[in-house]
């Protein structure tokens, strides 16, 4: 797992906690802003979900949250892409609620089938994480929220602990934890999906 | 079902796996209502659709009778054509995704397309399909109403329309009485919003002097059917986009300060919003030239999933 987003020089932390301040009351500074972060959030969602419909429907969300919030945002060293994921990863979790659903089996197959890093050399393990892939997309979002933000943001979102922990308000150690506690936790939803299809 | 090991490895998969880039109408469309954070319905559902449409009638109609004094010769045919646009449903002056609030029109300005000229020169901003420009060789004429726009939020979407005229020939030369071609007025106002009206060459004008800055005539409204389906989600249908353009749906909801923008496959004339589960959504479609600018809409057609 890798810490994808911060490692910035402090100068361009400067410059986006400058931009984040002047975005709070300049829409032309949010727009430059949300310019900077609309594909990774797009992509953040794209990942959870394997839609991209959805990713759609969820980056719109989470910037309009965003422009809401953002006047009580407060700079916690990790920048703003971050929160927004925190933000993002809350908006799946309504779209799921409020659909009642998860998304489609058949675009989550076709989805899990286009990632790359499913090709593998035996048939039979590609479809097996194939499956794992939609299995973990169906499950997820039904997850105690803290263990979904933790495996969400650590694992999707390719966030470092610092800054996972930094968005959900904890200590590494807290959020380590957490995690372990997320990925049991998903693990026996796994397995209960599994009994709940063979019954 | 997998061990500890396994779900990490396809985890760390999942975050590293490539992903489909937005689409950049969506994005320059979603950047766009950021911005202007005018798609919500939730102002424009408080007054009922009938109303709205009263206002606009009142308001165009007055602006016309104040034109037609002026130049004492717009009679039945314009109301008849006027009556027409709306019924085609022309932008609502409380419609919020159009931003500018309307007052009534004041002025009425003819221009010419002539089939070898682009209507750009003819009237800075105005932009109209290609395909709805008259062949080379043969001209057309159209009348706008000018509309002054009394506040504006939005300086990026000014909806009209222009409906091709029912006159024929080539009346690219100014008539006496009528206003000035290539040129769209206002009486108080830097930005515009026009409405076009069809009338025959007899039509005169009297536009004040006032320059505009880039008024936009959308071409032509756009038809567009919402429908809630069996399933979850509501289906939108849409006629043909004009050619060179890109279809983006705006989906507005109330107490929602931003809205959804969707980009529907190119050429498709429906879209299935799956996402819209519960509750009223307001729709609407844009037909987007490549250069951003939107040359035909709908209006807004209300939904309850």
């Amino acid at each position: 797992m890798t810490g994808a987003v911060i490692d910035r020089p402090s100068s361009d932390q400067d410059a986006e906690r400058e931009l984040v301040e002047r975005a709070k009351h300049d829409r032309t500074a949010f727009a430059e802003l949300y310019r900077a972060n609309v594909d990774a959030v797009h992509a953040f969602v794209q990942r959870t979900t394997g839609s991209r419909d959805v990713a759609d429907e969820v980056t719109s969300a989470t910037f309009e949250r965003a422009l809401r919030s953002l006047p009580g945002f407060e700079w916690r060293g990790s920048g703003v892409r971050p929160w927004l994921f925190r933000i993002a990863s809350n908006e799946l979790a309504t779209w799921h609620r409020s659909s009642g659903r998860a998304v489609g089996s058949r675009a989550q197959d076709a989805a899990a089938a286009s990632l790359g890093m499913l090709a593998a050399d035996d048939p039979a393990d590609f479809r097996r994480r194939a499956e794992l892939v939609v299995a973990i997309r169906e499950v997820l979002p039904n997850l105690r929220p803290n263990y979904r933000d933790a495996i969400t943001l650590r694992y999707l979102g390719t966030m470092s602990a610092e800054d996972a922990a930094a968005v959900l308000g904890c200590s590494k150690a807290t959020l380590a934890v957490t995690l372990h506690r997320g990925l049991s936790s998903l693990r026996t939803a796994l397995e209960q999906r599994a009994k709940d299809r063979s019954s | 079902m997998s061990d500890r090991r396994d779900l990490d490895r396809v985890l760390t998969d999942m975050g590293a796996a490539p992903t489909t880039p937005p689409d950049p109408i969506f994005v320059r469309a979603l950047e766009e209502r950021l911005i202007a954070a005018d798609m919500s319905i939730e102002s424009s559902a408080r007054i009922p659709f009938a109303r709205r449409r009263s206002v606009r009638v009142v308001a165009l109609l007055a602006g016309l009778f104040v034109a037609s004094s002026a130049a004492g010769v717009v009679g039945p045919p314009v109301v008849r054509r006027l009556r027409h646009v709306l019924h085609l449903g022309a932008a609502s002056p409380s419609d919020t995704s159009v931003g500018p609030t309307l007052a009534a029109p004041t002025a009425v300005a003819s221009f010419a397309i002539d089939g070898d000229l682009e209507i750009s020169k003819t009237i800075p901003g105005v932009i109209v399909p290609a395909d709805s420009l008259p062949s080379p060789g043969t001209s057309t004429t159209r009348v706008v109403a000018v509309v002054p726009v009394v506040s504006s939020t939005s300086s990026t979407t000014l909806p009209a329309e222009v409906v091709p005229s029912s006159s024929t020939g080539l009346l690219s030369e100014p008539t006496t009485g009528r206003g000035p071609t290539s040129t769209v007025t206002a009486p108080t106002t830097s930005a515009l919003t026009t409405s076009a009206l069809t009338t025959s060459a007899s039509t005169s004008t009297t536009p004040d002097s006032t320059t505009s800055t880039e008024p936009r005539i959308v071409v032509p409204p756009m038809d567009l059917l919402c429908q809630k389906v069996s399933g979850p989600g509501v289906r939108c249908t849409w006629s043909a986009a004009p050619a060179g353009t890109t279809i983006r749906i705006l989906r507005g909801t109330p107490g929602a300060t931003v809205g959804r923008v969707f980009v529907p496959t190119p050429g498709s004339t429906s879209y299935l919003d799956a996402t819209a589960t519960s509750g009223t959504y307001g729709y609407r479609i844009q037909a987007v030239a490549s250069d951003g600018h939107v040359v035909a809409q709908s209006a807004y057609v209300t939904v309850v999933v």
